[in-house]
């Protein structure tokens, strides 16, 4: 089984600068003027500043409808938590190129503001769209019917989100995501059925070890009456955190997110 | 013929109270979409057409009022449509709502909240915070040509036109006549309720004041030389109750008894601050430029008004004068608008964007803030995740939480639903301060919510004592750090980041 990891922690960017020469294949001329123009924002200014916002005016001055100086403009504003000011430009983003910005949208309704229906509305819609695959959560976390299912199951749907799971890493060629296994297991373990719980923790430690992970699966153990190896297990979740071997976000919490004190105190 | 309406501004100011609008027979509104006229053009075609939803800079052309809305934001009846500031960016609902390509001339609040825009030719829009109606002559509007709409204290709303006044009661409008209701059936360039609930009405011809009390009497106010007034362009009330008049032939004062005179020239617009203060929008006698003008309150004793004092001569026209929240001025001109917080004015033009120094800034506020709050390296304060560690709390995340499940209570009239982010300054010491509070329903609109709920917040977020220090380069530093509340009914569902 391939296993895909991300060797560092992508930038919560909108998304990548397109490639210009797109828009000149296309003939779109004004995108393609704008697109040249935004290219070395990123490297010039921070996000947050004057300045950046003031480019991609510019950039948008020429062409305005381009998408991805939109997205663009509303990071600095998710960032800070401003979810009026972002919705505004992300939507902008969305009008203007719903296939490239819905799954961004969608992703960051569920990350930022634990927006479970506004997140699946864009995910679905964006999977109506394509007839490809739909595709990662900006930040690489999570395929984005993952991050659907997280959502279901944030909204008390766990067997409809353990299908979509399911259904998910039995794609050819999908590569499971670094917390794929451990949310399918505390779903699994949500609904009480733990042998799928505990063969999922299992597949987990193999290709991610977390604290988390073993938190649960001390949990599982636990129920089941093995003393002993909850005892062990969960000595082994403190040692991953002390380790920071956890369910890291440098921006909010993943969902099922266990912090120390939970797992001295289980 | 009917006159163009041309020049300078109009006053719109609320009242409420009780009051009844009689008239001829009411036309019943249409439930549907008014049916629109083939021998009407269904646009300006001197509209100015911006392609933008939401920009950094303001309007470039013609501004003609301005209102306040509930939330803090104001919304500019301009020459490119209805344009809402939210302090941050100016969003165009024209373009947003795809609304009517018409001139926007004035602007107005109900008690409910409610704005009102009304338009040179394209009828007046109604805004209820979510949606737009548009009504026209189709609905029974006296005509398209909506210059100003005030409430009267019966919660009716007059519409000041070009062909006389309607008054809507929320389900149909009536025309004023001469002759039932004693007022003027011309334009109609200004209308004010006083405190009394009086309305001051001022057209091209002369000054009427209804008193629904005396109705169908009205009673028509002369200049000092016993004349009709001109082009009369905005009426207001002072602190001290006189009537100020702005117009044609200069501005006047009427104390009840009598107008006098104060300034020569043309007066487009007059407005009393909240603290009493009147300001003016006038040129001088001959000259086509206009200025702001200035009379501080208090009088000196033995005075009822300050000499004026010029304040700005830089643009060509001053249309309207308001104040927001803030107590900052705003000036509609020929140019967009203008701000003035008492030392500046600032042009929201593409030289001068809207945006602060760095997204979310804020500055220190001496009616919210405490003076003694220090930060170590101001003016630069990092994002709480620059150091990619997300939130850092004695106890993380969970201590965090559990504050807040213990010491908020839902309230119990507050079933209020959306987010509340209170965003906020650590200092380098671990000690916080510059609480600021931001509301959105669930689509993520603009919303305030009950006090019940925001103050609990506000003052839980305020108690937290575990804010770690961040680090940069070795040294403690100051950051933003926010907390995202989900309301569900007034219940909290979760706190983020």
């Amino acid at each position: 089984m391939r296993i895909l990891f991300f060797c560092c922690l992508l930038p919560l960017c909108a998304s990548a600068q397109p490639n210009c020469n797109v828009y000149l294949y296309e003939g779109d001329t004004l995108q393609y003027r704008a697109c040249v123009l935004s290219e070395t924002i990123n490297d010039r200014y921070y996000q947050f500043t004057r300045e950046f916002q003031m480019a991609f005016d510019e950039v948008l001055a020429i062409c305005p409808y381009f998408a991805y100086a939109y997205s663009e403009k509303s990071v600095a504003y998710l960032k800070s938590g401003d979810f009026i000011t972002w919705k505004q430009l992300i939507d902008q983003a969305v009008l203007y190129d719903a296939k490239g910005y819905l799954g961004y949208r969608g992703w960051c309704r569920y990350q930022f503001f634990r927006d479970y229906t506004g997140a699946i509305a864009d995910i679905e819609r964006l999977d109506s769209l394509l007839n490809s695959d739909i595709g990662y959560s900006v930040n690489g976390d999570y395929h984005l019917n993952f991050a659907k299912a997280l959502c279901y199951s944030a909204l008390g749907q766990k067997q409809k989100a353990i299908d979509i799971m399911e259904n998910q890493l039995l794609q050819e060629g999908y590569a499971p995501g670094l917390y794929d296994y451990y949310q399918l297991g505390v779903t699994y373990f949500q609904i009480n059925n733990l042998e799928k719980a505990q063969w999922c923790f299992e597949q987990q430690s193999r290709v991610n070890e977390l604290a988390e992970n073993a938190y649960y699966w001390a949990k599982l153990k636990k129920q089941t009456g093995d003393t002993r190896a909850f005892e062990t297990i969960k000595a082994k979740a403190i040692d991953l955190y002390n380790q920071k071997k956890i369910l890291n976000d440098p921006y909010t919490e993943h969902l099922n997110k266990v912090y120390l004190d939970e797992i001295k105190k289980e | 013929m009917k006159k163009q309406c041309i020049q300078a501004g109009l006053c719109l100011v609320l009242a409420f109270g009780q009051q009844a609008c009689t008239g001829q027979q009411p036309t019943k509104v249409a439930e549907k979409a008014p049916e629109k006229n083939p021998e009407k053009q269904d646009f300006d075609p001197y509209f100015a057409e911006t392609n933008a939803i939401t920009s950094p800079y303001g309007p470039k052309s013609i501004t003609r009022n301005t209102v306040l809305d509930q939330q803090g934001n104001m919304w500019l009846a301009s020459w490119e449509g209805i344009i809402r500031y939210d302090g941050h960016q100016f969003t165009n609902f024209t373009n947003r709502d795809s609304l009517r390509r018409f001139h926007v001339f004035s602007a107005s609040k109900d008690h409910k909240g409610h704005l009102w825009f009304g338009t040179i030719r394209g009828g007046v829009y109604h805004y209820d915070g979510q949606k737009f109606r548009l009504f026209t002559t189709a609905d029974g509007l006296a005509c398209d040509w909506v210059e100003s709409i005030t409430e009267a204290a019966n919660g009716d709303i007059w519409l000041g036109s070009n062909e006389g006044i309607s008054c809507y009661d929320g389900r149909t409008f009536r025309t004023l006549t001469t002759d039932e209701d004693g007022v003027p059936m011309h334009e109609i360039h200004s209308l004010y309720r006083d405190k009394s609930g009086k309305m001051w009405i001022g057209s091209h011809e002369g000054v009427t004041v209804y008193n629904p009390l005396n109705a169908p009497q009205a009673t028509v106010i002369k200049r000092p030389d016993g004349e009709f007034f001109n082009n009369v362009r905005c009426i207001t009330e002072g602190s001290d109750g006189a009537i100020w008049i702005a117009g044609q032939d200069g501005l006047f004062r009427h104390d009840g008894q009598k107008a006098t005179l104060i300034m020569k020239g043309f007066a487009g617009f007059v407005y009393t601050d909240k603290r009493g203060n009147i300001w003016v929008g006038a040129s001088e006698e001959g000259m086509p430029k206009m200025a702001l003008y200035f009379f501080q309150q208090p009088v000196p004793p033995g005075e009822t008004f300050t000499a004026p004092k010029k304040v700005y001569d830089e643009c060509s026209q001053i249309f309207s004068v308001n104040e927001d929240a803030n107590g900052y001025i705003w000036l509609g001109t020929d140019q967009g608008v203008r701000r003035y917080d008492g030392k500046v004015f600032r042009h929201f033009a593409p030289d001068e964007p809207a945006y602060l120094k760095s997204v979310g800034d804020t500055d220190f506020d001496p009616k919210l803030d405490d003076i003694s709050f220090k930060l170590c390296y101001e003016p630069h304060i990092f994002q709480y995740f620059n150091d990619s560690n997300a939130l850092e709390y004695e106890g993380e995340k969970p201590a965090v939480r559990a504050a807040f499940q213990q010491q908020y209570h839902p309230p119990v009239n507050a079933r209020e639903s959306g987010m509340v982010r209170i965003r906020f300054v650590v200092n380098c010491q671990g000690k916080t301060d510059r609480f600021r509070v931001m509301g959105a329903d669930e689509q993520y609109r603009d919303k305030t919510f009950s006090t019940e709920i925001t103050d609990q917040l506000l003052a839980i977020s305020r108690s937290l004592t575990g804010w770690k220090p961040k680090q940069y380069k070795g040294s403690n530093v100051d950051y933003y750090q926010y907390l995202i509340f989900i309301l569900k009914d007034g219940l909290l569902t979760d706190i983020l980041p």
